[in-house]
């Protein structure tokens, strides 16, 4: 009986404790929310930290359709950290800012040049902060993005950052880019970083690439076709469509999208003190659209356009990789992982000087491309 | 309180498994993969394979002793004062790793989700718990842990295989590390990674079939190797290859980067709530043991009031305020030598005198 009653007693306590409910100040309409945190230099190193957060719905009752439809307002502030801008924040709207929904980290093209690995760790040092938040590097200022978000015809702006980072699958344009991997990238010892880059053309907001670090400063970005070069060396690509000149007809073009059949393989050599790296790409091409005088039945205008396909591909990818090694000495495609792994010791592996001869190094593309699929019912 | 129950061959591996496994909450694996690098698999397996030789000695220096616990050799051994010494060694080794433990574990806890609340009652709810669960005894330990095993070797194989398939894995080359010297000298330290050897001695007692002793042994050796080997992968991965980062607890940076696409993500809390149970579980064993030492050491029928010894004096212990340093220093420094020194040396010295005192008594007779 009296093991019964303390055991009742018991349950009340542990069921009025541990619910929650005993610190009623702390509940869920004492947050705001946010959706996506922007950072863009200030004067004095100061830094401008703005953030997005829903607002009420203007009028709930006609859009019911999705919970989470709503307007959203953007708070901007000057500071000297990212926590003292957070703290002020908190002061200014008198409710706590949680980040734990936050979708975007949006970074200026002109604070990211000036090193960002302060700003970065002290994100990840959030634990509210999801590891799979991305990150992107505006190419006007961050507050401009998120306020151009309104423009793009999204009901909620993180549905919106999701299309941005979704966008890699389908066409190539881009990249994905967590906060957890990036902030691991940016101290990494052999590999570089890299973010969703977004130009704002005509209050619109479009990826435009990828955003090329070293360590921990932005030295350039890439452009698509440079994005998609990227995917194909790193194995990352899902699907891509790309449009290049037709061998048959003057003007006339040639749509095609494509897949990797087989994993790209890379091999790296030190010739008198230079990186070559030799890469094969294997692409499988499925034509969409090439005009009425392509006889897709003939297997020598199969094999023109294949050879036509590995050249255009090879000079796509030799151009990024000069790019990347030769403007931006950044080795974003872990070479350097790939060549050490050859080495038994670190050691050994110091001798050859990466970090000072990654620019000097000199690449051979073999792209063998398979026409599998014209992917027509009808010609044209 | 039944602590007279013999376990059988599963609970003793899974009670092994759990005893080693569980410094991995604390950040123990990063100052395993912080000194050799990317050599950390090579040096897992040579260290894995001097651990194996010297737990395959201890088998074989242990046979003479039917039914003896480390306590009761050093007794045959050196007398009262051996077995005193042995004992409060012992209880030293176990009460330092429960410290380590509890404290790093339950500041984390404190720092993560409870950062309004006072650590105290923090560590009362692990100490509270800890002393109940020896109350109901030692079958309820040994049965539960059944439980929470298969779940803690899930969590493992599910932070490895999320991760392995995020992180550049070119990380783990060169495979022999920053230099042979540094992953096969220097890293001859990280020998106590694998401490199965200091619990081990502590099993033959409380088998129902002593036979199974052996195969207990090299089991649960093999489990706890894998299970180490794939967490310290995985930290190899996400900390190592970038070195102006060092984290403070690295279990919980791994399990906060455990995603399954964009369904399934933030599961941290739930690892935590594993990683709880997990050290539930550990602390009660070891205040199970450091009960059954004191008890042979002073002839105490009462164990209850040696559970609320151990628990009032590790509670306490937390209490006293450490800085991060002190802490990294006890972690890196203290406990890696003081379990070398107590697995390869002290406990080895008194199985071989043992062994070598029966020979001569043989000859004699």
């Amino acid at each position: 009986m009296k093991k019964n009653f303390f055991l009742i007693v018991l349950s009340f306590i542990l069921l009025i404790s541990l619910t929650g409910c005993e610190n009623s100040s702390i509940g869920i309409d004492d947050y705001y929310f946010v959706i996506g945190l922007g950072l863009d230099e200030a004067e004095n190193d100061y830094i401008k930290l703005s953030i997005q957060i829903p607002s009420n719905p203007k009028n709930s009752s006609s859009d019911a359709s999705s919970s989470q439809s709503s307007s959203y307002e953007i708070y901007s502030v000057e500071a000297r950290t990212i926590e003292e801008a957070i703290n002020i924040l908190d002061n200014y709207l008198n409710k706590q800012i949680n980040l734990s929904h936050c979708s975007a980290i949006v970074i200026s093209e002109s604070l990211a040049k000036k090193g960002i690995d302060q700003y970065i760790n002290s994100l990840n040092n959030n634990v509210e902060l999801r590891y799979n938040c991305q990150t992107i590097i505006s190419s006007s200022t961050a507050y401009d993005l998120l306020e151009k978000v309104s423009n793009s015809g999204e009901a909620f702006s993180a549905r919106l950052f999701d299309y941005l980072k979704n966008t890699t699958n389908y066409t190539g344009y881009t990249i994905e880019s967590s906060i957890g991997t990036f902030a691991h990238d940016i101290d990494s010892k052999f590999c570089e970083a890299t973010a969703i880059y977004t130009k704002v053309n005509n209050d619109i907001i479009q990826t435009a690439g990828i955003a090329v670090f070293k360590d921990q400063y932005l030295v350039g970005n890439l452009d698509v076709l440079e994005s998609i070069a990227h995917l194909m060396v790193t194995n990352k690509l899902n699907k891509c469509f790309l449009t290049m000149d037709s061998i048959f007809i003057e003007n006339g073009k040639i749509d095609f999208d494509t897949k990797l059949y087989k994993k790209t393989n890379t091999y790296i050599n030190m010739i008198n003190g230079s990186p070559f790296i030799k890469i094969n790409v294997f692409p499988e091409i499925s034509i969409l659209n090439s005009g009425t005088d392509f006889d897709y039945n003939s297997s020598y205008n199969v094999e023109k356009v294949t050879h036509a396909v590995n050249k255009y591909y090879e000079r796509i990818i030799k151009n990024y990789l000069y790019k990347i090694s030769k403007d931006y000495n950044s080795d974003i495609d872990c070479f350097q992982g790939l060549y050490q792994s050859t080495f038994l010791t670190k050691e050994d592996f110091s001798k050859i000087n990466w970090d000072k001869n990654f620019q000097n190094s000199f690449f051979e593309v073999n792209v063998t491309s398979r026409i599998y699929s014209s992917n027509l019912f009808n010609k044209e | 309180m039944d602590n007279h129950y013999q376990i059988g061959k599963v609970e003793a591996i899974f009670i092994i498994v759990i005893l080693s496994t569980s410094k991995l909450i604390a950040n123990f694996s990063f100052y395993f993969v912080n000194t050799v690098g990317s050599g950390v698999i090579v040096n897992f397996i040579y260290i894995g394979i001097i651990d194996f030789a010297f737990m395959i000695l201890l088998i074989y220096l242990q046979q003479k002793f039917q039914n003896s616990d480390i306590i009761d050799i050093s007794e045959q051994v050196g007398g009262k004062l051996l077995k005193i010494l042995c004992g409060l060694v012992c209880i030293t080794v176990l009460i330092l790793s429960a410290f380590i433990t509890l404290k790093d574990f339950s500041s984390i806890i404190q720092k993560v989700y409870f950062s309004n609340f006072s650590i105290i009652y923090i560590l009362m709810f692990f100490i509270l718990a800890v002393l109940v669960a020896n109350f109901v005894g030692f079958k309820s330990l040994a049965r539960i842990n059944l439980l929470i095993v298969p779940f803690v070797i899930m969590a493992i194989l599910a932070t490895f295989f999320s991760i392995i398939a995020k992180i550049n894995n070119k990380s783990l080359t060169p495979v022999f590390g920053d230099s042979y010297y540094k992953t096969f000298i220097t890293g001859l330290s990280n020998v106590f990674m694998i401490s199965n050897l200091s619990y081990v001695l502590f099993l033959k007692p409380l088998l129902k079939n002593e036979s199974d002793y052996k195969k207990i042994c090299i089991i649960s050796y093999i489990i706890s190797w894998i299970c180490i080997l794939l967490v310290l992968i995985v930290t190899e991965l996400l900390f190592n290859s970038t070195p102006s980062k060092e984290p403070s607890n690295s279990v919980f940076l791994l399990v906060r980067s455990v995603n399954f696409g964009s369904f399934i993500e933030r599961i941290d809390s739930l690892f935590i709530l594993l990683c709880v149970i997990c050290i539930f579980s550990y602390l009660s064993f070891v205040v199970f043991l450091i009960n059954r030492i004191f008890k042979k050491l002073f002839n105490i029928t009462d164990e209850k009031m040696i559970s609320y010894i151990a628990c009032t004096f590790l509670f306490s212990l937390c209490l006293f305020p450490i800085s991060l340093s002190a802490l990294y220093y006890l972690e890196n420094y203290v406990y890696r030598y003081m379990i070398i020194l107590f697995s390869f040396a002290f406990e080895f010295s008194i199985l071989i005198i043992g062994n070598f005192k029966k020979r001569i008594r043989k000859e004699k007779t």
